[in-house]
């Protein structure tokens, strides 16, 4: 469709006049032009203004279109590549090097303020060459994060996954302990030396629950349930990489919402401290809840309105607890990635058809057969 | 690229970034700042933000002058390089002027922060100007002669002319290499200087004035053994971003010199210190020309509403949201349509009906009344008559002197119907029915009192909602009713109320005298006999106040006076006031201060020129600090 024949149909569909067009279509312009059309799902011809035309025309209440323009003029989060590429920039040097930082000095008695001789400390450089980076997802992002970080951390200390086979399990720990000699040749010990922290990596969590959740019959999943399986299991390659009661594990996301981090704080306490693991949950960017569309919210109509259980609904998203009408686990949450859109947001920014297409259509990890 | 959706939202000369798009986009009629025997004399440009200077600059530099010879036989190129041609700029064999701009805008203030004592500090600032003015003008002669790297810099031979001052460290004539190597690593030697911990003892030497004025001739650079241009002109920009010491000895020293070789100085009014900009506009028998550009405008109204108009018939052509060759005729200019025709007709009623009752009880305006009764034209042109027959029989009842009773003849009508009351009349029916008054491109010029970046803000607005009328409604023809247009202004002038605190030195202070000189001539426009017509729309005081205001023996025994001079500086600085010195009246000089026509539009009031009323210094204080009243201006004007 044609960008004129798109803002034609908005201006249609909305009722708007010459002032009104005059009003919003410079910032719709500018909002297509400076992210939204970067969104992945997009292709030519249908662009974010012309995504937007149609589905705002699916809504069949001029009461409805208002209240869901206002929505994405307002309240529409969307976390363009280069924002999220920012995030994952600044999160080791500003997030996990200060957590090294101040174990380095608890671990020589220096005062952690006093940061530019706890940085020139050999032990914080041995604390931040026993620093293992996995990715959960794709969303981790580990090859730019590694490339942004490469002053300070080695490619052998990076993996895209948290599943590791055992060949590499031998190389980790053989290069680990050829630099640690090299940073401090009388470091005792270092020949059998394991990784002290292990960060692991993700993009986005909105309800927590893919991390680690209980299941219908009482057991447990999930990938920080797979990754602590390993770790503890003396049998495993992966164990032998840390010594559980003295590595610390952080869990580090480039954006979440409280509800993940306080969902995920209460079961990971459950779950690890029977086996003594010290953990901390990092987000670079928190999503707080005064962003969430809840029971009461002005958009509630509309959810109400255009639900769609069939087109909606299926046994992955029973897992949430309830229907998506609120997305997934009832997130409630208005945020968009430039590669997908979550389904913890509200659905009609998802939606499928036929009562409504979404405003940015949603690739499932789920494929339906 | 995205497509340009409003041309008119390219401001500043900074951000339109290609050189093509910048000279079709210049109005030629600008230019007519430059109308002299010696265009390129030395000058000092004065303007608010906005007001053209950087635009002015820029055209003379290679990349302009170069596009504007590619394209002198395209038509919309052609006024513009014939001007330039008239100016010797540029020929039929390419550009012939060699312009070094350097912007101020690069970190010279802190040449005044590191603690320096001002001799040196003035000594770095000149060396440092120095370095950059060769620098800037090799790059300029790369970019007029097309080289395109600095390995053909050693074709460039820069000579030894017979004013040429020695370099320290730099033999002459020396090739644009040995040149550029010389200039960045004096350069350096400066900026290290000034990082240094210890810049007392720096051993960086500075200079006693500005060397590149001596250099800088047009036989200094010569390409091939070929000179690269017959004129040379060194331009500084944005002067206002200098420390005042700085600016100060620069163009004290650019004065003083008289160097053959020319220099512009442009800079924003707020550079200008308070009594600097209360005399402001006072600038005859200087010895080199200063160009205050608003001020410049006034003086030929009609010139800059040609040239804005020109500037947005180019904008809007280069829209590729519509076409649109004539932004003039966008906007609706008349309220002649049929469909204004009732509202008239029901105007025309109440002030008819209104008239005889004036008119009851005496003869006097019987034929008058029956001339207005009779007369034909538009309903608009009846319904002005009607109204300003209605001030005038409100004029003749006020009147101390006793009349003989005879009816007033229709001659007398005739005469004192002059344009100046018609205008206030048809201000008045405005106001009372509720018709549009702000419309057409000719008031559009006259709200961005004289400066182009307030007329392309006005404009870009206006030209958003006529693009828009073609998104609804593409086989409409692109048109902005009177009313919308209104209502945009309307918009514009309260936005720029606002801005006022935000904006100015003691903006609150600066505020609620504008506002009061607004409500004043609101008050005083709005009074049944249109005195002043068509209305007020400024105050004055005699220059002998205003000299008070810069008196420095006057001002410490006067602090409130002192409060004002400041407060209305600052309004001057940011274009909120315009001044006019030396305006003759009642036998009087007048210090003239002009509303800024956008904040004109909150208070209706008429938007010509010489429309005001003498004030006094402490009646002004009380504006300022507690705001016009008018029951108090009514019982002073009783006593």
């Amino acid at each position: 469709m044609k960008e004129q024949l798109a803002e034609r149909l908005l201006a249609r569909v909305m009722n708007w006049d010459a002032e009104d067009v005059a009003a919003e279509r410079p910032i719709l312009q500018a909002m297509a032009a400076y992210k939204y059309d970067e969104y992945q799902q997009f292709y030519p011809g249908m662009r974010f203004l012309e995504s937007l035309a149609l589905w705002l025309s699916d809504l069949t209440d001029p009461a409805h279109k208002k209240e869901a323009y206002q929505f994405v003029r307002k309240r529409l989060i969307f976390f363009s590549n280069a924002e999220i590429q920012h995030l994952v920039s600044i999160a080791y040097p500003d997030f996990i090097r200060l957590r090294i930082l101040r174990r380095a000095a608890e671990g020589i008695g220096l005062n952690p303020y006093y940061l530019g001789q706890v940085a020139a400390s050999t032990a914080f450089s041995v604390f931040q060459r026993s620093c293992l980076f996995l990715g959960l997802s794709d969303g981790a992002r580990t090859d730019f994060f590694r490339r942004c970080n490469e002053e300070a951390i080695s490619h052998e200390q990076i993996l895209q996954s948290y599943e590791i086979t055992e060949d590499r399990v031998g190389k980790l720990l053989k290069k680990l302990r050829e630099d640690l000699i090299k940073i401090d040749v009388q470091l005792p010990n270092a020949a059998t030396a394991q990784f002290s922290t292990v960060v692991l990596l993700d993009d986005f969590s909105a309800s927590g629950t893919s991390y680690l959740r209980s299941n219908a019959d009482g057991g447990i999943k999930g990938k920080i349930h797979e990754f602590s399986r390993d770790i503890l299991n003396v049998e495993s390659a992966v164990a032998k990489l840390v010594d559980p009661l003295n590595t610390r594990i952080i869990l580090l996301l480039y954006i979440a919402t409280e509800q993940a981090v306080s969902y995920l704080t209460e079961i990971l306490t459950r779950f690890w401290a029977p086996s003594n693991i010290q953990f901390e949950i990092v987000v670079v960017h928190l999503l707080t809840s005064a962003i969430r569309i809840q029971p009461g919210d002005p958009l509630e109509p509309i959810l109400e309105h255009y639900y769609d259980k069939q087109a909606l609904e299926d046994e992955h998203t029973s897992q949430g607890g309830q229907g998506v009408k609120f997305g997934y686990a009832g997130c409630g949450l208005p945020v968009v990635l430039s590669h997908n859109t979550p389904n913890n947001s509200i659905y009609p920014l998802w939606a499928r058809p036929p009562k409504l297409r979404a405003l940015f259509p949603r690739v499932s990890r789920h494929k339906e057969l | 690229m995205k497509e340009l959706r409003n041309p008119f939202l390219l401001r500043a000369s900074e951000h339109i970034e290609a050189d093509a798009t910048f000279v079709r986009l210049f109005g030629p009629g600008a230019l007519e700042l430059l109308k002299s025997d010696q265009p390129f004399a030395t000058r000092i440009f004065l303007s608010a933000a906005g007001g053209g200077k950087t635009s002015l600059l820029r055209l003379f530099t290679p990349g302009p002058l170069l596009e504007l010879h590619k394209h002198r036989d395209v038509d919309d190129y052609r006024e513009l390089y014939e001007k330039m041609q008239g100016l010797g700029a540029v020929d039929e064999n390419g550009p012939r002027l060699l312009a070094v701009l350097l912007s101020c805008d690069r970190g010279y203030v802190s040449l005044a922060d590191v603690g320096l004592d001002h001799a040196k500090q003035t000594r770095l600032l000149f060396a440092l100007l120095d370095a950059r003015l060769l620098l800037a003008a090799l790059r300029q002669v790369c970019a007029l002669k097309r080289l395109k790297s600095d390995d053909q810099l050693r074709r460039l031979e820069f000579k030894r002319l017979p004013t040429s001052t020695e370099l320290p460290g730099l033999t002459l004539p020396c090739t644009g290499d040995v040149l550029q190597a010389w200039a960045k690593q004096r350069e350096e030697e400066i900026c290290a200087a000034l990082d240094s911990f210890n810049p007392e003892e720096t051993n960086a030497n500075g200079s006693d004035g500005l060397l590149a004025l001596d250099l800088l001739k047009p036989g200094s650079f010569l390409l091939d053994g070929q000179p690269v241009a017959e004129h040379v002109i060194i331009m500084f920009d944005d002067v206002q971003k200098l420390t005042s010491l700085q600016r100060d000895r620069l163009i004290r020293f650019v004065l003083d010199k008289r160097s053959t070789t020319p220099v512009w100085i442009a800079e924003r009014l707020e550079a200008l210190n308070r009594d600097e900009l209360l005399d402001l506009g006072s600038i005859e028998g200087r010895d080199y020309e200063r160009v205050f550009l608003e001020n410049y405008w006034r003086g030929y109204a009609r010139r800059f509403e040609n040239v804005v108009i020109n500037i947005a018939d180019r904008r809007a052509r280069d829209s590729r949201s519509v076409e649109i060759s004539h932004f003039q005729a966008c906007l609706e200019d008349s309220l002649d349509g049929t469909e204004w025709e009732e509202k008239f007709k029901l105007a025309i009623s109440t002030i008819s009906t209104r008239v005889r009752a004036k008119a009851l009880g005496t003869s006097l305006f019987d034929k008058w009344v029956a001339e207005r009764d009779s007369l034909q034209g538009t309903a608009r042109e009846r319904a002005i008559a009607w109204r300003t027959l209605e001030v005038l029989i409100e004029r003749e009842l006020r009147r101390k002197q006793a009349t003989l009773g005879f009816a007033l003849e229709t001659e007398t009508l005739a005469e004192k119907s002059d344009a100046s009351i018609k205008a206030a009349a048809e201000l008045f029916i405005a106001n009372e029915f509720g018709f549009p008054y702000y419309f057409g491109a000719s008031t559009l010029a006259k709200l961005s009192s004289f400066n182009i970046q307030q007329f392309l803000a006005l404009g870009g607005q206006q030209f958003e909602e006529v693009i828009s009328t073609v998104v609804i409604n593409p086989l409409e023809p692109p048109m902005l009713t009177a009313i919308r247009q209104e209502a945009i202004l309307v918009k514009a002038s309260r936005a720029m109320w606002e801005e006022i605190p935000r904006r100015a030195a003691e903006g609150s202070r600066v505020k609620m005298l504008l506002e009061s000189i607004g409500a004043f001539s609101k008050w005083y426009t709005e009074r049944p006999t249109a005195p002043n017509d068509p209305g007020v729309n400024a105050i004055a005081i005699s220059m002998a106040d205003r000299d008070r205001l810069r008196d420095p023996s006057w001002l410490p025994l006067h602090p409130e006076h002192r409060l004002l001079a400041e407060v209305l500086a600052s309004a001057l600085a940011h274009n909120l006031l315009d001044a006019q010195p030396n305006y003759k009246c009642k036998g009087q000089l007048w210090l003239v201060l002009n509303l800024n026509r956008l904040l004109c539009v909150r208070y209706h009031l008429p938007l010509g020129y010489g429309l005001f009323k003498e004030q006094r210094l402490d009646e002004l204080v009380r504006w300022m600090e507690k705001g016009f009243d008018s029951k108090r201006q009514a019982e002073d004007e009783l006593i």
